[in-house]
């Protein structure tokens, strides 16, 4: 027993060496369960596989050498790690959390001489109106100037029908595929919100 | 407050001591002259919306030259330690800093109201879409800034903070692409993180209030991961 613990020390292949590796791939197997949880949107197969062997490689690396385990995580340098990702992350958050509400309860200043870009009463009064939901399909050239105008004005008529008018652009080339092949459409002509 | 206005101001004289910031100015200058004079030949418009619009790509490339010395200098020299002996609080070091590059950026769009000046002397254009467009570049390149001014903190050495900035910066410019082809909740919350999709309004001539945010958001975390990644040399 003792010259098997001597071999081990002595250069050999040792249990030891392989417990770093075993912890960094075990974080690697439950960040990447979390990754292709958030981009597939659903729990699956992969995520699940993912997630379980990062945390029992986790765990062989924990039950190896607990008190180890427990020292690295309560060391000052180890705290005052978890101390700082915790503020950081708290922070990430909050600042996200401003920016959602900021996106529901947003206001629109609009300093143009004329007010290009404001609805006049009457539009607004029949955006708000609409009996039914409606959908706009502007047909623009890929490089049109004017893309970002129609958005801005399309995009006030959206929101102020509550959800009932929606819109497109679908740019020339991929106009052409949607006559010629039925209804295909270009996706890198939606708008990210799938509008 | 007051140590905040001490390190900005010593920060300030560094650049000017040193021939980044005129280096900086001039290429910043001439190539923002170039654009102006040439939209304007094409144009025929008395506006500032396609130079806005041009301005903030500059932005891009002049941003981590401005932000990769800030925190790397300090720390490859050493003096960040003697910094740190000083009575004066990490946040204040960093906010110092970035508000020193903040003036600079100022000077830079300062410098360039001579062109608003020529369109007001040769024809009249429509003040708003210029006052928004100059409150939009400020905020994308502070936004910039402050980015670039943690990725001076991750290191020592400018060259690969101005590398770390220029690829924060790139992702975060291409990032409307990204969610696009991600699609549903996950892409639409990457293009969120466009800078792109929150501009676009500015030269326009309207103010969006989650815009503002947006780029403050921005702002703050830079600030505030730089203040973590230099509270973290302590326990070292």
């Amino acid at each position: 027993m003792a010259s098997g613990v001597n071999e081990s020390r002595g250069g050999g292949f040792s249990i030891e060496t392989l417990r770093l590796p075993l912890a960094a791939l075990g974080i690697f197997g439950v960040l990447a369960g979390l990754a292709v949880w958030l981009v597939q949107g659903d729990f699956g197969l992969a995520p699940r596989i993912l997630l379980a062997a990062g945390i029992l490689l986790l765990g062989v690396y924990v039950a190896l050498d607990p008190e180890d385990a427990l020292s690295h995580l309560t060391a000052r340098g180890a705290l005052a790690s978890g101390n700082t990702l915790a503020i950081g992350l708290a922070a990430v958050v909050i600042l996200g959390l401003f920016n959602v509400l900021g996106s529901r309860y947003q206001t629109k200043f609009d300093l143009t001489a004329n007010k290009q870009y404001t609805l006049s009463d009457q539009s607004v009064k029949i955006a708000q109106s609409l009996p039914q939901p409606v959908k706009i399909s502007a047909f623009l050239t890929a490089n049109d100037s004017r893309k970002q105008d129609f958005q801005t004005l399309l995009s006030d008529y959206s929101n102020r029908s509550g959800g009932k008018l929606s819109y497109e652009f679908i740019s020339r080339a991929a106009s052409w595929r949607r006559t010629s092949r039925g209804h295909h459409r270009d996706r890198h002509d939606r708008l990210p919100d799938g509008r | 407050m007051r140590n905040v206005w001490a390190v900005a101001m010593r920060e300030l004289h560094t650049y000017f001591l040193s021939p980044v910031a005129y280096v900086v100015i001039a290429l910043f200058l001439a190539l923002s002259g170039y654009l102006f004079s040439l939209i304007l030949i094409n144009g025929h418009e008395a506006s500032l919306r396609g130079l806005i619009s041009n301005v903030s790509v500059l932005f891009l490339f002049i941003v981590p030259a401005i932000s990769m010395r800030l925190m790397a200098e300090e720390q490859r020299t050493g003096t960040v330690e003697l910094l740190l002996t000083n009575p004066v609080q990490e946040w204040e070091i960093v906010t110092g800093k970035f508000l020193a590059s903040v003036m600079l950026l100022l000077v830079m769009l300062a410098l360039t109201l001579l062109f608003p000046a020529f369109l007001f002397v040769f024809g009249s254009p429509d003040r708003g879409p210029i006052i928004t467009g100059y409150v939009g570049v400020f905020l994308q390149a502070a936004a910039f800034l402050a980015i670039g001014l943690w990725a001076s903190s991750l290191t020592q050495n400018q060259i690969v903070a101005a590398i770390i900035a220029f690829a924060l910066l790139l992702v975060l410019w291409l990032s409307d692409n990204f969610g696009q082809v991600l699609g549903g909740t996950i892409g639409a919350i990457v293009s969120y993180t466009s800078v792109i999709n929150h501009f676009q309004s500015f030269p326009q001539g309207v103010i969006q209030t989650n815009d503002v945010i947006y780029y403050l958001t921005l702002i703050v975390a830079g600030i505030v991961l730089s203040t973590l990644v230099l509270q973290s040399r302590r326990y070292r």
